[in-house]
């Protein structure tokens, strides 16, 4: 394979990365009111490195040494070098420019630096795809650039002396935002499977189920959050534990009857609806009493008090009001909902018929058809579906403490408020981190769940497989 | 044995698929069902492992009602091959055939012997295939597995619905050919639905003509290609029947004594419609007929395949 042309992805990474040069590289102000002046890296000390790794990395695409693992090792390195550059120079900026400043004044990244970040992941995924050790480039940087505030070189940053301010209640509130989200999916996980289940199985009750699920994905988030306020807040002062309990448990029981009566009816299906919505409220209560619990320890709210636990006591004990956890939860689940409905759906749906026919044919029953087909098949789109939901809700729990649950929604709302651009980054780039990780985690976890004979490289396998067809043995 | 009695299926809203069929598959044969698209052959075959359950009259399966048995027993007792075959595409070829042996329990040691006697026997070496998975493997060999994995609880009967008609000609003839000696070799009852007149000529005992949601004609291939009870058996079979016939037969049906004259060579065990057309092939002049051993024991003219048709009645199995 001919390896001798410039690599274009390279080559681009390395131009924005020289581009970037020409925009301020920090933002420098006096304290937190007044507007900031941009200072280009080319005149602070040590600026000229970072044109240089650029440079050299440039060369480097552009050169047709790239085939041999010596240039992908060089690629490798030069390329994390360059990330830690980056991070450096930043901690660096600032560092210099607070020599001579008040502790009230700050250095936020500007228009330079995250040019220069956008740079870096263009050159990373054009450096993954050159061959041996240049695939882990993409790893290898990121750890490169994390090393640098890891390592405290980012302590006179604004960021830095904002999480300093808020240190304490910075992981609680991490830790919170994770909490709301995976509860959210979690619900909607158990309400959203078996409706996709009886989406796929019944034709007129899919348009239903995906319209409802696609119509509430419509609905903008805060007015949901203001429509649920009312609601929760009266079942919180009027409704007690011990009423609540009874009401989901027999709305449990009672959809539980009429699905065993009625089967794949409608009354049935009606019924199994019943039942969901039953252990979705006990898992509601559940899910907040954990969040509650959590608060309690890591931000020192409230905790528990022996009252809670009497059948007799308002709901409210266990955080189900107008404002707080309790309506964060359901409009994160509903957000959730239509994602895992939809790819529960499509992935049932990809189950070919002939093969249900054959299963059914052979004296399977309809268990043992979706426990040993449908689900293994339907299985990569429902994790697609987890991920796509994941990601959803956490992205969207960021405007949870605009209703007093908490989460890093919290820091972005302070900083807005007061004019803090640090603060909201601070809110903002742990939420796009987690994301990233958790989307990655869970497709990671999609691919290994994919059973290996539906995995592309299976197909591709088979191609050249099929040619040699056997000879028709003769039974004699 | 598998019985139809007055067996009738209407679908909502419908005219009747099936309207009285009396049947009886014998023990050990093979019964094609054929017929025009919308005669209710695969209807009429999916009532007997209760894939559809009649409007009115009874299917008995080993002379017993199947609508008595227990649905999943019943089925679990009759192998079923489709066109599409219907594998499960995660799973591997060997873990395809030992499917219904894995969820009946039967031990994974022994049902992976089966699976893979299975697999030789389709000419699908073990070796090779066991592991793949079934997207890796041609249509044709698809099919192969989807017969063994019937045959894993090598269970006494067998309905087949079009098994051979998403293959290559080629393909089809070699399955068809290794199929009709796996069944002298098993001896499974089968039901066999197919539209392919060809098809069902080669393969079946008896064949079975729907139309009209009734049985036209019922009886032995040469009886329907050659005595068609009315216009639309006749018009179904085709007009080349005759021609078909000759497949059912050997040059030795049709075989006169050694004439010194006769020049080129037919096989004593050939096909007759091969020995007609290497006959038309030589042009006309007669031919000796030769036996396996390289003994000439007879000669074959065109003019012996005229006339002949009454007189001579298919010697042994039909399609041999």
């Amino acid at each position: 394979m001919s390896r001798a042309r410039p690599d274009p992805i390279v080559l681009l990474g390395a131009a924005l990365g020289l581009a970037a040069l020409a925009l301020p590289w920090v933002n420098f102000r006096e304290n937190r009111l007044v507007l900031g002046e941009g200072f280009p890296l080319l005149g602070l000390p040590a600026g000229w490195l970072l044109p240089a790794l650029w440079l050299a990395l440039g060369a480097l695409a552009w050169s047709s040494w790239r085939s041999d693992a010596r240039t992908a090792w060089l690629g490798a390195v030069l390329f994390a070098v360059t990330c830690a550059g980056v991070s450096g120079l930043l901690g660096g900026a600032a560092s210099s420019l607070m020599l001579e400043a008040t502790p009230l004044a700050r250095v936020s990244p500007a228009g330079g630096f995250w040019l220069s970040v956008l740079a870096l992941y263009v050159a990373g995924f054009g450096l993954s795809r050159w061959p041996g050790a240049a695939r882990w480039s993409g790893l290898l940087g990121l750890l490169a650039f994390a090393a640098v505030p890891l390592l405290g070189w980012w302590q006179d940053l604004g960021l830095a002396q904002e999480y300093a301010n808020i240190a304490g209640t910075f992981w609680p509130q991490l830790g919170l935002h994770l909490a709301l989200s995976l509860t959210a999916l979690l619900l909607a996980l158990i309400l959203g499977l078996p409706l996709g289940l009886a989406a796929a199985r019944h034709e007129r009750l899919s348009g239903t189920v995906l319209g409802v699920a696609g119509f509430l994905q419509t609905v903008p988030s805060v007015a949901l959050f203001g429509l649920v306020l009312p609601v929760f807040s009266a079942l919180g002062r009027d409704a007690t534990l011990g009423s609540y309990v009874g009401w989901a448990g027999g709305a449990l029981l009672l959809g539980t009857a009429l699905w065993r009566l009625f089967g794949q009816k409608i009354a049935g299906l009606l019924g199994g609806l019943l039942a969901l919505l039953g252990v979705q409220a006990l898992l509601l209560l559940g899910g907040l009493a954990l969040i509650g619990m959590l608060e309690g320890v890591w931000l020192g709210g409230r905790s528990f008090s022996p009252e809670a636990l009497s059948l007799s006591a308002p709901l409210s004990a266990w955080g189900i009001r107008g404002i707080g956890a309790a309506p964060a939860l359901l409009a994160l689940t509903i957000y959730a909902l239509l994602p895992v409905v939809t790819n529960t759906f499509v992935g049932l749906r990809s189950v070919p018929p002939a093969l249900t026919d054959a299963a059914r044919g052979l004296g399977m029953t309809g268990g043992q058809i979706l426990r040993r087909a449908e689900w293994p098949i339907a299985l990569p789109f429902i994790m697609e579906g987890i991920r796509a939901a994941l990601v959803l809700t956490f992205g969207i729990a960021t405007i949870a403490p605009l209703i007093g649950a908490g989460g890093l929604g919290f820091f972005i709302q302070r900083g807005v408020e007061g004019n803090v651009p640090d603060l909201v980054l601070l809110g903002a780039l742990p939420i796009v981190l987690v994301a990233l990780l958790l989307s990655g985690l869970v497709g990671w976890l999609g691919q290994r769940l994919t059973p290996p004979g539906l995995r592309p490289e299976a197909a591709a396998q088979g191609a050249e497989l099929t040619e040699a067809s056997p000879e028709v043995r003769s039974v004699s | 044995m598998i019985e139809f009695r007055e067996v009738t299926k209407q679908f909502a809203g419908g005219p009747p698929v099936l309207n009285g069929i009396t049947l009886a598959v014998p023990d050990g044969e093979l019964v094609v069902l054929i017929g025009p698209s919308g005669s209710g052959k695969s209807t009429l075959m999916r009532l007997v492992n209760r894939l559809i359950e009649p409007t009115s009259g009874s299917v008995w399966v080993d002379g017993r009602n199947v609508a008595d048995v227990n649905v999943v027993e019943l089925r679990r007792n009759i192998g079923y091959v489709i066109q599409s075959v219907g594998l499960f595409p995660h799973l591997t070829v060997a873990q395809n055939v030992e499917l219904v042996p894995s969820i009946t329990g039967v031990p994974a040691a022994q049902r992976r012997r089966r699976a893979e006697d299975l697999l030789h026997l389709m000419g699908l070496e073990p070796a090779a295939y066991a592991e793949r998975y079934p997207r890796q493997l041609s249509g044709g060999q698809q099919q192969r597995v989807g017969i063994a994995r019937a045959l894993a609880a090598d269970p006494a009967y067998l309905l087949m619905d079009e098994p051979f008609s998403a293959l290559d000609p080629i393909t089809r003839e070699a399955l068809q050919e290794q199929f009709l000696q796996l069944k002298r070799e098993l001896g499974q009852t089968i039901l066999f639905v197919t539209h392919d007149v060809e098809e069902a000529v080669r393969l079946g005992d008896h064949i079975c003509l729907l139309g009209d949601g009734v049985i036209q004609q019922f009886g032995p291939p040469d009886e329907l290609l050659h005595r068609p009870a009315n216009d639309f058996v006749a018009s179904f079979m085709g007009d080349s029947r005759e021609l078909l016939r000759l497949g059912l037969r050997t040059a030795a049906d049709y075989m006169r004594p050694p004439d010194p004259a006769a020049r080129g060579q037919v096989g004593l065990d050939w096909p007759a419609d091969r020995a007609l057309s290497a006959l038309l092939g030589a042009g006309g002049a007669a031919m000796q007929v030769v036996a396996p051993s390289g003994e000439v024991v007879g000669s074959l003219r065109l003019s012996d395949f005229a006339g002949s048709s009454q007189a001579q009645q298919p010697a042994g199995e039909p399609g041999a």
